[in-house]
């Protein structure tokens, strides 16, 4: 079947079968930003923005996002670059598997909340799973991102 | 959950009719859960264009849509009002809001998860449910059911009375099931306590009767606390045993019932 949708303010027409997932529509498109871990709801690596709100593309049947707006990394890529200065300077960045979803949670973030609070940040990004880093320097970074370029 | 073909209905009656012609037809809410299914399905039925998101509020009510995410739910004042923002605290600690942005309300109450952090709250707050063919029902029986229920949920009501809350999730990680939640919900009339992730389904137990007009408040929690352990049974599994749940739900519930009181004063 076919669904219209707007990835990263790209108008397209896409053709998806009926259990066909955003997290596999886009990486067929080469959206390859976004990332398969679990499969399952659990880790958040796969994380888009849909009209704005961060979600698992894993877990969302494409076919029901008729007319959506689909935002990942490739199309925030001037707030992006902003996001990974601080985490470069915070040392944050180890494989970076879990870089773009934990990016679009932040920038979602800052478009959401009023000065967040190390806890509402931390409670933000709980499910976007690092397996490198012990999340200290992230939530520096973040802290960083969100008090300094808002 | 691999799904042949998908179908929009075009009213509740309609979604009532087809997801009752075969077996092999499923009622989508968010679809997170289902998705971890290995079942095989013919249809999947997707409420998402019969207006089922919304939340209305009334002078008496807050009246939920199934379909409302519980992220949505969160997010909205209304909830934040019920019970001093309990049902906000518990919708909080369900994984992260990736997840929040699909789950419904409609698929967390017809799951009847033993592990749900949400039943306990809305079983608390004397919630009722409204379905295509069964019309009105209390969560309470609902859940005391243990037939299938074959219906489409429609919305999801909260009495808007004043009341204070008190909810504890115990997890062994931030993201893990509850190894038990407590919840306590004190109204004007009524002291409740529910205990979820017994590892069953949540079950609550009205202890009006040892807290109200008590002299000794150390005494009528001590008592409350008792007859909670004797009402509701705990049990085993693999996250946690009966004895480990039943020192938890005295610890909490005892906690609970005096933050609910010190709230009042
Ligand atoms: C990885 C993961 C971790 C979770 N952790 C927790 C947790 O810690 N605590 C917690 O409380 N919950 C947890 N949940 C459950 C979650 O909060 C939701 O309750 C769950 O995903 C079901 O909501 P859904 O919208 O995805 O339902 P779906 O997957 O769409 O449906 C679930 C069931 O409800 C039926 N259904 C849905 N809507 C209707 C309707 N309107 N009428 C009739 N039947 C309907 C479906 O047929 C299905 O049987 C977790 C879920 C996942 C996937
Ligand atoms: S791949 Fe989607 S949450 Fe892990
Ligand atoms: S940097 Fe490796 S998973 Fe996060």
């Amino acid at each position: 079947m076919k669904v219209k949708l707007l990835i990263n303010q790209r108008p397209r027409v896409v053709d998806v079968e009926p259990d066909e997932y955003l997290l596999d529509t886009l990486r067929r498109h080469d959206v390859l930003s976004v990332k398969r871990g679990c499969d399952a709801a659990s880790c958040g690596v796969c994380t888009v923005l849909i009209d704005g709100k961060p979600t698992l593309s894993c877990s969302v049947l494409s076919a029901r996002l008729e007319g959506k707006a689909i935002t990942t990394v490739e199309g925030e890529r001037e707030e992006v670059t902003r996001f990974y200065t601080y985490f470069g300077d915070e040392g944050a960045d180890q494989c970076g598997f879990c870089n773009p979803g934990l990016a679009l949670t932040a920038i979602s973030m800052k478009r959401t909340f009023d000065n967040p609070s190390e806890d509402d940040i931390r409670r933000y990004i709980v499910a976007n799973l690092c397996r490198c880093s012990g999340y200290v320097a992230q939530v520096r970074a973040i802290k960083r991102y969100l008090e300094e370029s808002s | 959950m691999k799904i042949a073909s998908l179908y929009h209905p075009k009213d509740v009656n309609d979604a009532l009719r087809v997801s009752r012609e075969s077996k092999d037809t499923v009622v989508f809410g968010g679809g997170a859960w289902l998705k971890l299914s290995p079942r095989r399905v013919e249809r999947a039925v997707l409420l998402d264009t019969l207006n089922l998101a919304e939340i209305r509020v009334h002078d008496d009510a807050v009246v939920i849509g199934a379909m409302c995410t519980l992220r949505s739910m969160e997010t909205h004042e209304a909830i934040l009002d019920i019970g001093q923002g309990i049902l906000v605290d518990a919708l909080e600690q369900i994984m992260g809001v990736g997840l929040r942005n699909i789950a419904t309300i409609g698929g967390s109450v017809m799951g009847k998860y033993g592990f749900s952090d949400i039943l306990p709250v809305l079983l608390a707050l004397e919630a009722s449910l409204t379905f295509a063919e069964a019309k009105e029902m209390s969560l309470e029986s609902f859940m005391a059911s243990k037939k299938r229920m074959n219906d489409v949920l429609l919305e999801v009501s909260i009495p808007r009375k004043k009341a204070i809350g008190y909810f504890k999730k115990v997890a062994t990680t931030p993201l893990d099931f509850s190894l038990l939640n407590v919840t306590v919900v004190k109204t004007d009339t009524r002291i409740t306590v529910v205990l979820g992730s017994r590892p069953g389904g949540a079950m609550g137990h009205d202890v009006t009767e040892y807290i109200n007009g008590a002299n000794d408040i150390d005494k009528a929690v001590k008592r409350a606390v008792e007859s909670v352990l004797e009402a509701i049974p705990l049990g085993q599994n693999v996250r946690a045993t009966k004895a480990y749940r039943e020192q938890l739900a005295k610890t909490y519930v005892r906690r609970g019932l005096l933050e609910v009181m010190r709230d009042e004063s």
